[in-house]
């Protein structure tokens, strides 16, 4: 053991070393073999999905991934309408929203951050029923619209929270100074302060897109398959617990699904992590 | 009489007064009152009226084409006397117990990447996939890998010889709620690394350096440095889970429908079903109501920790 140690060292890698590689490769094995193993399935015929276990399909196909877009290619467009308003809307709401109460003094200030922070603690699903009356109230019942009325509830909060962090954090006299050299109080807010909080808006631009994305209780709620409805609807529809599922396309839905997602992710991973350091 | 008209006329100055100074605190205010003034309509039109008339109607026995009555407490004392309620309580709880598994994998996997050296880019994209991809669609998948009939995990578990036989687990109460909880560490547990090494990256390395001066080992340098650093993260991912665990059941309600029986119907679950499938919304609600004064515990601890986090940050 010792000179097993010994000899590690001598390369310059310690024991420790080697035990976080191994860490690293069975946490890597646990996260990443199931997804993989879903993919492969997702490239099968339907008939391969019994039978002996294997990574590599016997012959693989496209035809699960053609099929969920000719079937689903409207909702699909849906998905991306709803969570790209959506994500708009809160970004129009929350940026002023989340500057006043980081960056300008107001009475009442602590008391409505709180009440924002405090919807967290209404649980979403005790919303669906009164939201789902507004919005028939505004005949808006089935539409894109009224989705992302609703789906902005669930984001808003994270988004105010990180903006206003973000906002904090900035230079204190920033607005000050564009202020001497002519500014109003608005376009210092526009041209000095907002550039700088560029990676925290690109988060939550993200985090409310990723959550408009992947809201399914109000979305099943609020919409039909002859309007509203969004992808991940789709596939909760196909998991029909009563019938054998066609898993090939259920699996090929779900990548096709957590595609958006994922490029958007990849596309902004090293600003997520700047804004989100609290 | 006239000190009646003077006793007037002071209250009106009174308020005359009380109108000039909002009128002045607005004055000076209102950039600030203009910028918020959307996020305050969201939040009364969308969250806090939904919310309110929600918890009128528990007051209320409302089937789904029958007429409104007025019951006062009887959802509440029906609920709590309820043998599924009851369970439903008890499924919560268990299905709470994952968010000690999000801390510990998390915190360990975000230590990891970060003292890694190489390949630390593709390690945490690998590490962070379960958390891109939506719950509904993890638990789609997972709903497939651990089919007893057609999946490979269960396959290879009996051509290993680890289990004799399968485990229908979409049937048995226990290991329903099992599997469903670990697929809820396997989905969540990347949120508390993604939040972890964030908090990581931003320790300064003076303080190693300083550490490494003094001698001190790996424990000492955890114990001393970095866990008082990442303490206030991770308090709030603690909080995080534990709400969100509460209130988004897409993942759980997308592989058991809350079955067998009520099993897995964790108190969210229970209030779809309960609204959409039984269409009792008063129950509905009332059972809402009780799930947000739970929710409000963890809340009000999560407010004061962030409370005491502003203050050490002005401070500072």
């Amino acid at each position: 053991m010792s000179t097993r140690t010994r000899i590690l060292s001598d390369s310059n890698i310690t024991f420790m070393d080697v035990i976080r590689w191994a860490i690293t490769v069975i946490v890597s094995v646990i996260v990443f073999l199931p997804v993989l193993y879903a993919f492969s399935v997702s490239l099968r015929p339907r008939s391969e999905v019994f039978g002996p276990v294997h990574l590599i399909p016997y012959e693989p196909t496209i035809e699960p991934y053609l099929s969920f877009f000719a079937d689903s290619s409207t909702y699909l467009v849906n998905s991306l309408l709803v969570a790209t308003g959506v994500s708009m809307l809160i970004l129009l709401i929350a940026i002023p929203g989340a500057y006043a109460f980081g960056r300008l003094e107001f009475k009442g200030r602590k008391g409505l951050f709180y009440a924002i922070v405090m919807i967290v603690l209404v649980p979403e699903v005790m919303l669906i029923v009164p939201v789902a009356q507004i919005v028939r109230w505004l005949h808006l019942f089935d539409t894109i619209a009224g989705l992302w009325l609703a789906l902005l509830i669930g984001g808003m909060p994270i988004a105010i929270w990180i903006l206003r962090d973000n906002f904090m954090r900035l230079p204190p006299n920033a607005e000050e100074a564009a202020m001497v050299y002519g500014c109003t109080q608005f376009s210092a807010f526009r041209k000095v302060v907002l550039p700088l909080a560029t990676p925290a808006i690109i988060t939550v631009a993200f985090l409310s897109f990723l959550s408009a994305w992947t809201e399914f209780l109000f979305t099943n709620m609020l919409s039909t398959p002859g309007g509203g409805w969004t992808a991940i609807v789709v596939l909760f529809s196909l998991m029909n617990p009563d019938h054998s599922p066609n898993w090939p396309l259920l699996m090929a839905a779900s990548f096709i699904v957590s595609l958006p997602p994922i490029v958007f992710y990849g596309l902004i991973r090293r600003t997520l992590q700047e804004a989100l350091n609290f | 009489m006239s000190e009646t008209t003077k006793h007037l006329s002071a209250g009106e100055t009174g308020n005359l007064s009380r109108l000039a100074r909002a009128r002045e605190t607005y004055k000076e205010n209102k950039f600030a009152y203009l910028m918020v003034l959307p996020t305050v309509l969201y939040l009364l039109l969308l969250v806090w009226f939904p919310w309110m008339q929600g918890l009128v109607m528990s007051f209320f026995n409302w089937p789904l084409f029958g007429p409104k009555t007025f019951i006062g407490l009887d959802n509440y004392t029906y609920l709590i006397s309820w043998e599924v309620f009851r369970q439903s309580l008890v499924a919560t709880l268990i299905y709470g117990t994952q968010t000690i598994g999000h801390l510990l994998l998390g915190t360990i996997m975000a230590l990891i990447v970060w003292k890694q050296k190489r390949f630390v880019g593709v390690v945490s994209i690998i590490f962070l996939i379960p958390y891109v991809i939506p719950p509904l669609v993890t638990g789609t998948l997972f709903s497939y890998l651990l089919n007893p009939n057609v999946g490979p995990f269960f396959e290879l578990m009996t051509e290993w010889g680890i289990l004799a036989k399968p485990v229908y687990w979409l049937s048995d109460d226990f290991s329903a709620i099992a599997v469903v909880t670990l697929v809820g560490v396997w989905t969540w547990a990347p949120l508390v690394f993604l939040l972890v090494i964030s908090a990581l990256e931003g320790i300064p390395k003076q303080y190693y350096e300083v550490a490494e001066v003094f001698g001190a080992n790996v424990w000492e340098r955890f114990r001393y440095i970095t866990f008082p650093q990442i303490k206030t993260t991770l308090l709030i991912a603690l909080i995080i889970r534990i709400i969100w665990n509460l209130g988004k059941v897409s993942q759980p309600f997308v592989m058991t429908r809350g079955g067998p029986g009520y099993s897995t119907s964790m108190l969210g679950v229970l209030i779809y079903r309960l609204a959409w499938i039984q269409t009792d919304f008063g129950l509905a609600f009332a059972t809402g109501v009780i799930l947000s004064v739970i929710s409000l515990v963890f809340i009000s601890l999560f407010v004061y920790k962030f409370e005491q986090e502003e203050g050490e940050v002005s401070i500072a």
